[in-house]
């Protein structure tokens, strides 16, 4: 017997701990990784329970269907194009009312929804906890405890969805009293055959809706928009916002959990956080703090996995007779992925950092805090996100540019974010600056991200002024509460970053490797490999900073992937070595510590990797923005390592 | 080169030949429209999203 | 009054809210509705934006939206 298959799509405001919760219901059978908070795109995960295959959907964190934002359209089109079985509407108990606003839209497009209530651990600490029972009484809908950190609540959960799926109920439609101008309005639309949700859709978005509006209904809805408009002061919006909030708290008055006297959420944590003249402070020290650890706590297991990759090669050393199968093992393979595998405890802590710093909400007042310096140099507030992001992989993060609509706005931010550094540059800076710089080299990893962030502010500041503005887009941002990071999603989060670094280092750099290997070794018996002719050819350039030929091919084979540079570096000057110790020693010998800063520099600020490249040219669709992507690149990289190499040299 | 042996010489074009269709793969899936793991981002957020942002 | 001459512990109540369309549907989205109560929590060292609790939410507004909300001070 087939089991039967049943959609169930998961929809909540932002916050609300539904990527949790998602995370909780699908286990690690999901298809995509995300950053917390920037579900743009959908995510998909299946479980088998009680032989019904369930496939949950991650719908877009939002605040209302009726609203014309990316993230809100996503997840209105997809209700309404594709209707998925069943709607498991995620709310946060701690603020029920604009969480049940979102349900009360559900009700009256009569999508079948089961109701899970997340957060109540934090709602009882807060003594607002709602009454499970009386609210389903009262929305006539299952509503179920949830808590997306721990399992506890699951099974009830499941059994729900299940026992619901099975019976397929057909909800009656919620009917909201509105103000009696905004019902006339809605009467006057269903009479052009409009259901009575779309013509409250229609009203609240301003025609702005997934369903087909024919012209003469357009025009009604633009009349009656203006006519709304002119009777009251406020907009169809606010009107039928007003409505649905008055309806919710008939509800909580009936259930007895009454809201009148609204306490303030407030937190110690925000008093030093969000200090006007600490928050910044702050934030810098944290971000200091974060990469001093990235450095120190990393160097144990990396020396793990070091001695590990030593005793490997020593092993394929002795066993594998004299020849090129030896060479290519221990020379090519075992130096280059061993090179760049020692780093992957760098960037798990370093992706570990930042996901706390999301999933606990200090991102959103790290956003609030750089808001200025951000609108200054003409970027959106909604560029922080994708910049962020762009620390990891700067691939999905020119692609998060797509929630900013101004075009001006969005196409600095896919500019600059090549700056950010991504994880695949860390194991370079991992590497000289503990070598050059072994007591400071957490500050030099600071610094060096530091600069890069100035670099990219610096570029937007001067692109803001030459390209012009089309028009201004509102940055309004709720403050999420704090929260404790919940250790599943922590752990599912890093994992899936591991396992990414991991496959580059199946694929890109094992190939990158082999084909170093191949350059260096080859010809046999001549006095320099193509790969040292190669680097001959062009170490000119690269002279006035300092840097030889081996570090010219390492920085050549970096547009690849950016990880080949280490694995390179590592290949190179490795040959003949067993270990880390000799890699270090060999660049020791080889560099200037001045130079191996310039290294890091022209590392951090030039051309994007080929994947970037390509990304950047398909979300600009042109090739004229990829061009200028690789020209500013390498200029500012050469033109910042000359500076530093010139400058440090009278230092160090 | 006369002295590699035919082990040495099976070794060089394995290498050869794994470097040449690797690279031209990942090459092709780079500059084309999808995003993979062998185009640097595995498992990316953005890669399933659909091909036409909104541009209002 | 509007919401950005809203001083520290100042409680005030939302009156009306003007401004663009879209900055009124994002507002009223959030919940941000005529008659709630409003405190300014936090400020940048710049001013701008500031944080404002709103009911059970923290909402960061820019000067330039926060002059749109009009508001009066509460008595209580």
């Amino acid at each position: 017997m087939t089991s039967q298959v049943f959609t169930v799509a998961l929809l909540g405001n932002p916050n609300c701990g539904k990527t949790s919760l998602f995370n909780l219901l699908t286990g690690s059978r999901q298809r995509t990784g995300n950053m917390a908070g920037v579900t743009v795109t959908r995510r998909e995960g299946e479980r088998e329970y009680q032989g019904v295959r369930l496939r949950f959907v991650d719908l877009p964190g939002i605040y209302s269907l009726s609203h014309n934002r990316v993230e809100e359209r996503v997840a209105r089109d997809y209700l309404f194009e594709t209707p998925p079985d069943l709607v498991l509407n995620v709310v946060d108990a701690g603020n029920l009312s604009r969480n049940l606003a979102l349900t009360t839209q559900l009700l009256e497009q009569q999508l079948p929804t089961v109701i899970a209530l997340n957060m109540l651990d934090e709602a009882e600490s807060q003594g607002i906890a709602p009454d499970c029972d009386n609210l389903a009484r009262l929305l006539d809908l299952p509503v179920l405890p949830s808590d997306g950190r721990k399992p506890r609540y699951l099974d009830l959960l499941l059994d729900t969805l299940v026992e619901q799926l099975r019976n397929q109920p057909t909800a009656p439609a919620l009917e909201i009293a509105y103000e009696q101008h905004v019902e006339q309005s809605v009467g006057r639309l269903t009479g052009t055959g409009l259901n009575r949700w779309q013509a409250v859709q229609a009203l609240e978005s301003a025609g702005d809706v997934a369903f087909v509006l024919h012209d003469h209904q357009r025009d009604l809805l633009q009349q009656e928009v203006a006519q709304l408009e002119s009777y009251h002061d406020d907009s169809a919006a606010q009107l039928i916002a007003e409505g649905r909030y008055g309806y919710i708290h008939g509800l909580m008055h009936n259930s007895g959990s009454d809201h009148d006297e609204i306490s303030f959420a407030e937190h110690w944590l925000d008093s030093v956080v969000l200090n006007r003249w600490l928050g910044l402070p702050v934030f810098v020290g944290l971000l200091w703090l974060m990469f001093e650890t990235t450095f120190t706590l990393g160097a144990y297991p990396a020396d793990w996995i070091d001695a590990a990759v030593t005793l490997l090669g020593q092993w394929l050393a002795a066993g594998v007779p004299d020849g090129l199968l030896r060479d290519v093992l221990v020379d090519g393979l075992v130096a280059g992925v061993g090179g760049v595998l020692v780093f992957l405890p760098n960037v798990v802590l370093l992706f570990t950092f930042i996901a706390i710093m999301e999933q606990s909400g200090y991102m959103a007042r790290a956003a609030f805090l750089t808001d200025r310096l951000m609108s200054r140099v003409g970027l959106h507030g909604k560029a922080f996100v994708p910049l962020v992001m762009g620390f990891g992989c700067n691939v999905p993060a020119i692609m998060a540019t797509r929630t900013i609509e101004e075009p001006r706005a969005r196409l600095i931010t896919i500019l600059i974010n090549p700056f950010m550094s991504c994880s695949a540059r860390l194991p370079v800076y991992v590497l000289l600056a503990g070598i050059f710089f072994a007591d400071q080299a957490g500050t030099v990893l600071f610094g060096i991200y530091m600069l890069g962030i100035l670099m990219a502010f610096t570029v937007a500041a001067i692109l803001s002024r030459k390209i012009p503005a089309q028009h201004d887009e509102s940055f309004i941002m709720e403050l999420p509460p704090w929260r404790w990071p919940s250790l599943r999603s922590l752990a599912l989060h890093v994992w899936d970053k591991a396992g990414d670094f991991l496959s580059k280092i199946g694929s890109v750099i094992l190939v990158g490797s082999l084909l170093i290997w191949l350059l260096q070794t080859f010809p046999q018996n001549a006095d320099q490999s193509f790969l040292e002719q190669l680097g001959h050819l062009l170490a000119p350039l690269f002279a006035p900073l300092g840097l030889g030929w081996q570090e010219t091919v390492a920085l050549l084979s970096g547009f690849i992937a950016k990880e080949v540079i280490a694995a390179t570096l590592a290949v190179v000057y490795q040959a003949g070595e067993q270990d880390m110790a000799g890699l270090q020693a060999a660049l020791l010998a080889g560099l200037a510590p001045a130079a191996g800063l310039a290294l890091m520099v022209f590392t951090l600020l030039y051309m994007p990797c080929l994947a970037t490249i390509a990304v950047i040219r398909r979300e600009t669709g042109s090739w004229r923005w990829a061009m200028v992507s690789i020209l500013l690149g390498l200029v500012l990289a050469w033109g910042g390592a000359f500076l530093t190499y010139q400058i440090g040299s009278l230092f160090f | 080169m006369g002295d590699l042996s035919w082990l040495d010489l099976i070794v060089l074009a394995v290498v050869v030949l794994v470097i040449l269709t690797w690279f031209s793969r990942f090459i092709r899936r780079s500059l084309s429209a999808g995003c993979d793991k062998s185009s640097g981002c595995a498992g990316c957020s953005g890669c399933d999203t659909p091909d036409n942002p909104s541009n209002s | 009054m509007t919401l950005i001459d809203v001083a520290k512990k100042q409680t005030c109540r939302i009156l009306a809210i003007k401004g663009p369309d879209n900055l009124r549907q994002r507002l009223t989205a959030l919940g941000v509705l005529r008659g709630q109560k409003v405190r300014l929590s936090a400020s940048t060292l710049w001013g701008d934006p500031r944080t404002y609790a709103i009911g059970r939410q923290q909402i960061c507004l820019r000067n330039d939206d926060a002059r749109m909300v009009e508001v009066e001070l509460c008595n209580d």
